[in-house]
């Protein structure tokens, strides 16, 4: 395989931007209709994570050691939206087509077997993983919701308790699908440590112009059926003995995977007297948006954990006053720290900014960020990754 | 000595070959001239006959050659989807940039609205505050940070000192919050099927006990195939 030749080329197709994943997905569409009805009505979204995980596939085709995990990773989340092994087929030959039309006279008969076998060799690590996972655990878990709160003007907190056993860590995250927006799943929190009874809640923040948190902020009920992907994500979760001290800084629902990880935290504490000296941060626009601050505030008379608030948009606020990321990195020397980031993706990227300024090492800041995979920060965030498949 | 000798399967013969052949004389035989104009007939149709099998033989060929060419364009066929044709590409394409656009003016418009509306509640805000801070002034009262409320972690100075006016405001607006949500959560159904009322939290002040619950409904949170060797137990008090 010329692996050259498929990135050069593929720089060429590039270049034609949103129009390449436009002609793909027509292509695929007319040539398998029945295809449509697995993804949402939109595109705009889909069209940009398939040229971002193939452009990342292709640039590291030379080091397959390097993108294999990524690409098992995508045939593992390609589960919960029904894809199936023969739809690789159907993807391969638009993909070719698509880039015949791309690149025209260059097409050459040993381009296209390299690119056929390039491809090949994608769809198998994908499927495999997919069957792998298959064995273990469930495409998706269908879950109940038994509560729903709407503990602020745009945060309602669910609970949900999922018909089989699903196990997680206390920082993890799920990608979730609510019937009244079928195929579009979204990435959220459980905002608590797991459960001996199983049940789950999730801090949901009504996104503006957002479609599927607006609908379950608004609509979802109790006895409604959703479904959850596998957990997902290493950067908030905690080892039961981790040792060190802790800083944690959430915007808004951000605080859902830390508020489990605190949760997980004073349960060791219950146990061995013993818990990482923890100072968290919360920041929201206005007061009333700090929909936990009575559990934090009470918590806050634990001897290791230390709470913060940080209002940003009300001038006559009598606490700190701007960003969450500013408040936190004046707040306190946090040398040696272990710093937990959860947010917006400009909240985080702003906060990681400052508390690297204040002094915190890159690497002793952790937050998630799932690339081409999805980002995940509950809800915040209308976008998941993949290439085939509902959103 | 004959070109006919009597005999089982004889070889094929010419039309040239029929038309001069020569036969023994015998006695009594037949008229000559009728036996040549007949065998000139026969040799015109076996002539004939000839050349119609060749050209079925070719056209038979063509015909063959023809089913051979579809045959295998059948089976590509079912091995390869047919070409997608390209104006049907590009027509699919411009429906679906249509559908994209009509979704986003949706979302940009929902999303205009609570920017407006979000301004909106920080003006709101604000002006309050400023009445409160302008009628504080006049009424030339400075009391000391006299916070309704303490709040938790309230560390570093540098913010102003509340005033009661500002105070009550503040008060005011929480009530009027609470109260709105009231109005929200007494719309929704979800008491009536929830079997218990919500737990309306900001409504109470909170009491400052230091039991920390995690889980509404149930007393202790305990952990199950969650293997991190601890047996929950009560905290030690001692440890307070």
């Amino acid at each position: 395989m010329d692996t050259a030749a498929l990135q050069s080329s593929w720089q060429i197709v590039a270049k034609s931007g949103d129009d390449v994943p436009l002609y793909f997905y027509s292509h695929l569409f007319l040539s398998h209709p029945e295809l449509r009805e697995l993804f949402p009505i939109s595109m705009s979204a889909q069209r940009d994570k398939l040229v971002g995980a193939l452009g990342r596939i292709v640039s590291q085709v030379d080091q397959l050691g390097e993108v294999a995990p990524f690409i098992a990773q995508l045939g593992r989340e390609h589960r919960r939206f029904s894809v199936v092994a023969e739809h690789y087929g159907a993807v391969g030959a638009s993909l070719l087509a698509t880039l015949k039309h791309f690149l025209g006279p260059a097409w050459t008969p040993e381009l296209a077997a390299d690119w056929s076998a390039a491809y090949g060799l994608i769809a198998q690590t994908m499927v495999q993983a997919a069957e792998e996972a298959a064995d273990t655990t469930p495409a998706w878990w269908s879950a109940e919701v038994t509560a729903i709160e709407r503990r602020t003007l745009d945060v309602s907190v669910l609970r949900l308790e999922p018909h089989e056993r699903y196990d997680y860590r206390a920082g993890q995250s799920f990608a979730m699908e609510v019937p009244q927006r079928p195929r579009q799943w979204r990435y959220f929190s459980p905002a608590n440590a797991p459960r001996r009874d199983g049940s789950i809640e999730l801090h949901v923040q009504l996104v503006d112009g957002g479609q599927v948190s607006t609908s379950i902020v608004r609509s979802t009920r109790v006895g409604d059926t959703v479904r959850l992907g596998a957990p997902i994500g290493t950067a908030l979760t905690l080892p039961d003995d981790f040792a060190g001290d802790l800083l944690m800084v959430a915007g808004g629902t951000g605080l859902a995977p830390l508020r489990a990880v605190l949760e997980q935290l004073d349960r060791r504490w219950q146990v061995t007297g013993e818990a990482p000296r923890t100072h968290l941060f919360h920041g929201v626009r206005l007061p009333w948006s700090l929909y936990e601050r009575e559990l934090l505030s009470q918590l806050a008379h634990r001897p290791w954990f230390d709470y913060t608030e940080a209002v940003s948009d009300d001038a006559s606020y009598p606490g700190p006053r701007g960003p969450v990321g500013t408040v936190a990195a004046r707040g306190g020397n946090w040398r040696g720290r272990t710093a937990l980031v959860c947010g917006s993706p400009a909240m985080v990227e702003h906060t990681v900014a400052k508390l690297v300024e204040a002094g915190i090492s890159r690497e002793h800041i952790r937050f998630e960020s799932f690339g081409a995979a999805g980002d995940v920060n509950q809800s915040q965030q209308e976008a998941t990754g993949k290439v085939m498949g509902s959103e | 000595m004959s070109d006919f000798p009597r005999g089982p399967r004889a070889p094929r013969r010419s039309p040239q070959v029929i038309r001069s052949a020569t036969f023994s004389q015998r006695r009594r035989g037949f008229d000559e001239v009728e036996v040549r104009g007949f065998l000139g007939q026969v040799a015109s149709q076996v002539e004939a006959a000839e050349a119609e099998c060749a050209d079925l033989r070719a056209e038979n060929e063509q015909l063959r050659a023809d089913v051979d060419r579809w045959r295998t364009e059948l089976v590509q066929r079912e091995e390869n989807p047919p070409e997608i044709n390209e104006r049907a590409v590009a027509l699919f394409s411009q429906a679906q940039q249509v559908a994209d656009r009509l979704v986003e003016e949706a979302v940009q418009h929902a999303r205009d609205l609570m920017a407006a509306a979000r301004a909106q509640e920080r003006e709101i805000i604000q002006r309050a505050n400023e009445a409160a801070q302008s009628a504080a002034r006049e009424a030339g009262t400075r009391s000391p940070g006299g916070a309704a409320e303490r709040r938790a972690g309230h560390g570093g100075g540098g913010y102003d000192t509340p005033v009661p006016d500002l105070e009550y405001v503040r008060t005011f607006a929480r009530v009027a919050q609470v109260q709105f949500r009231s109005v929200l959560e007494a719309l929704s159904e979800q008491v009536d099927r929830l079997g218990q009322v919500p737990d309306l939290s900001e409504a109470q002040r909170p009491g400052w006990s230091a039991d920390v619950s995690w889980h509404d409904g149930s007393g202790r949170d305990e952990l199950d195939g969650y293997t991190d060797g601890y047996t929950p137990e009560p905290p030690d008090p001692a440890r307070r």
